[in-house]
């Protein structure tokens, strides 16, 4: 049994031009112990597909899902008490923007302390005692002294780690952590992510990691799900998916990211690119939504339905010529 | 610094010679200290480091958009403050990172492309000409003439701001963080037109930037900043292949990269 199972899950959005159709049939699966990088460009939907699992979306969202189930337990609907028990102590969350996750007119102390006196037991000696231990673990120095420290007195990359510890304090199975480092400098996000590696590897939990970064999902991940428009258009293990990747979208996505590694001096490489923009996400997609900017489109993929279906060590990829246009790949 | 050895070095475009600088106010902090780099006629410098390290402050008064504390900034061998605003801004001029503020929101594309033309003088009619075109040519066809910063995408405002960067011609072009509000997908077009521009017209481009896939790409040459501080200089190659700095090795090793991170091993990989 999977610890988080995703179903033909909706969101949709209500905004002054209409209802935006912002996440549209997802199906995914984690298990404990397992890292699942969600990658996409901006609105492609990853960030609040993630805050509906624990019921965190905002009022002018809706979400409809035909599962939705947290270790075999369907949580759509819970009631609000039943949410905040389910959040922090089955699934914690780390937010990209440690300054918006962490409350400014509290020290890092109460706010820790807080999470161990709702989710854990009612003893507060217990409860400092936990805060600092768990400060400890997540890297930081003189925990006894952060406790009494305000988040505005603190580095972004040690808010990021507070923000860490406080999403660890309940002892979750399932942490969902929404571009944790993005804000961050490479070297402070090189160790937090080594962090949250080990502690995962410790306590065996799942991680549900979102990310624009391609790097990122090279370091870190086990499986991974590629979204556009508001599906996901790939889904497999992280190396067979960046190594061989099936959908055209993946493919085009990994040749915009440039290398790390120069070329030979007087040797110019262009990055590839993926013309046109984004589709609206008002009104029903006809077909394939990569379609208008896919480089082998043909004429089925605007009008046909895409099954999610696997190609080759791909688990999922939704594209109606994933093994034949592998071809055009490799020609 | 590594250089090669019995290669005649073109001129220099733009110099900073041991430049030190302070904010006001804040005279104890040194942004800047004793910073020297020279970017030569027809390359790309990089100039990267992390958060707080100098860069942008060192991008501002190479542009003379701040005022300088200690040491000599020159313009093609002309100390920048003896040149007129004018002067520099037909010499050199600058991309920002952030396309969403550094637009005038009520002028057109046109408008805002033209500016510098108006600003020397020029007729304004032959000078919305010459923007349309340049919008043309960075990707806005025509039509784009006449909207409004709003009405584009990230990507569409960074290609406008290029073109109102390129149209008066400029020598140098000073990109900080050019690409870092885009996505992937955006930032590929835009480095793709930046290193098109860079050829075809000769350019000199100061690239400002923390992203090393973005130096490795780009740059002829780089700079590695850290704590106001010149770490190391030298060739893209020989810096990224070969760092000799302790800092600069754990800033490069530090980068996920999605082409080396498929085949090398990764720490948390091995069985604890």
């Amino acid at each position: 049994m999977a610890l988080l199972e995703i179903s033909d899950l909706n969101i949709e959005v209500v905004t002054g031009s209409g209802v935006l159709h912002a996440v549209r049939g997802i199906d995914l699966a984690v298990n404990a112990g397992e890292t699942l990088c969600i990658v996409g460009e901006s609105g492609c939907g990853k960030s609040l597909m993630a805050l509906s699992i624990t019921g965190l979306l905002p009022p002018v969202a809706r979400c409809s899902a035909t599962r939705l189930a947290f270790e075999g337990h369907d949580i759509q609907h819970l009631s609000r008490r039943e949410l905040e028990d389910l959040r922090g102590k089955g699934i914690g969350f780390i937010f990209q923007d440690p300054m918006t996750g962490l409350n400014p007119t509290m020290t890092i102390g109460r706010q820790l302390m807080e999470v161990h006196l709702r989710h854990v037991g009612r003893d507060r000696e217990a409860a400092k005692t936990a805060a600092v231990s768990f400060l400890t673990r997540v890297g930081i120095a003189n925990a006894a002294t952060r406790l009494r420290q305000y988040p505005h007195e603190l580095s972004g990359g040690l808010r990021q780690r507070v923000m860490i510890a406080m999403a660890l304090m309940a002892h979750p199975r399932l942490i969902i952590a929404d571009e944790p480092t993005t804000a961050l400098d490479v070297t402070i996000q090189a160790q937090v992510l080594s962090l949250l590696k080990s502690l995962q590897r410790e306590h065996g939990i799942g991680l549900v990691f979102i990310t624009h970064d391609l790097g990122v999902v090279a370091a870190i991940a086990d499986r991974v799900a590629v979204m556009y428009a508001g599906e996901v258009v790939e889904t497999g293990d992280a190396r067979d998916v960046l190594a061989d990747p099936r959908h055209p979208y993946t493919r085009a996505l990994i040749s915009c990211v440039p290398s790390t590694t120069p070329s030979p001096a007087g040797v110019s490489v262009e990055l590839g690119t993926i013309p046109g923009r984004v589709p609206l996400l008002h009104g029903r997609i006809e077909g394939c939504a990569f379609a208008p900017r896919c480089a082998l489109v043909r004429d089925r993929c605007s009008t046909e339905t895409v099954p999610a279906r696997p190609a080759g060590a791909v688990e999922i990829c939704r594209c109606l010529f994933a093994i034949e246009k592998r071809e055009f790949f490799h020609a | 610094m590594r250089e090669p050895q019995g290669v005649p070095l073109p001129r220099l475009a733009l110099e900073a010679r041991a430049v030190s600088h302070s904010y006001p106010g804040h005279q104890a902090f040194k942004a800047l200290t004793n910073v020297s780099i020279a970017l030569r006629e027809g390359e790309t410098l990089a100039v990267v480091g992390e958060s707080g390290s100098g860069k942008s402050t060192l991008s501002r008064i190479l542009l003379g958009l701040s005022p300088l504390s200690e040491g000599r900034v020159l313009c093609f061998g002309k100390d920048i403050g003896s040149l007129s605003r004018r002067e520099r801004a037909a010499r050199m001029q600058p991309v920002f990172q952030d396309p969403y503020s550094s637009l005038n929101p009520r002028h057109t594309l046109a408008e805002i492309v033209a500016a510098p033309l108006l600003a020397r003088g020029e007729a304004r009619a032959s000078a919305l000409n010459r923007a349309t075109g340049l919008l043309e040519e960075v990707g806005l066809g025509s039509a784009y003439a006449r909207r409004r910063p709003s009405a584009l995408s990230g990507g569409q405002r960074q290609r406008a701001a290029i073109a109102r960067a390129l149209i008066a011609n400029p020598e140098i072009l000073v990109c900080d963080e050019p690409t870092s509000a885009l996505d992937v997908s955006v930032q590929a077009q835009i480095l793709n037109l930046l290193q098109q521009q860079r050829r075809e017209r000769k350019l000199s481009v100061l690239l400002i930037t923390h992203n090393i896939g973005v130096v490795a790409h780009m740059a002829d040459r780089v700079a590695v900043m850290r704590h106001g501080e010149i770490v190391e200089t030298g060739s893209v190659r020989d810096v990224l292949l070969e760092p000799r700095e302790a800092y600069t090795r754990l800033l490069i090793s530090s980068v996920p990269d999605l082409h080396g991170g498929l085949h090398s091993e990764r720490p948390w990989d091995a069985a604890p």
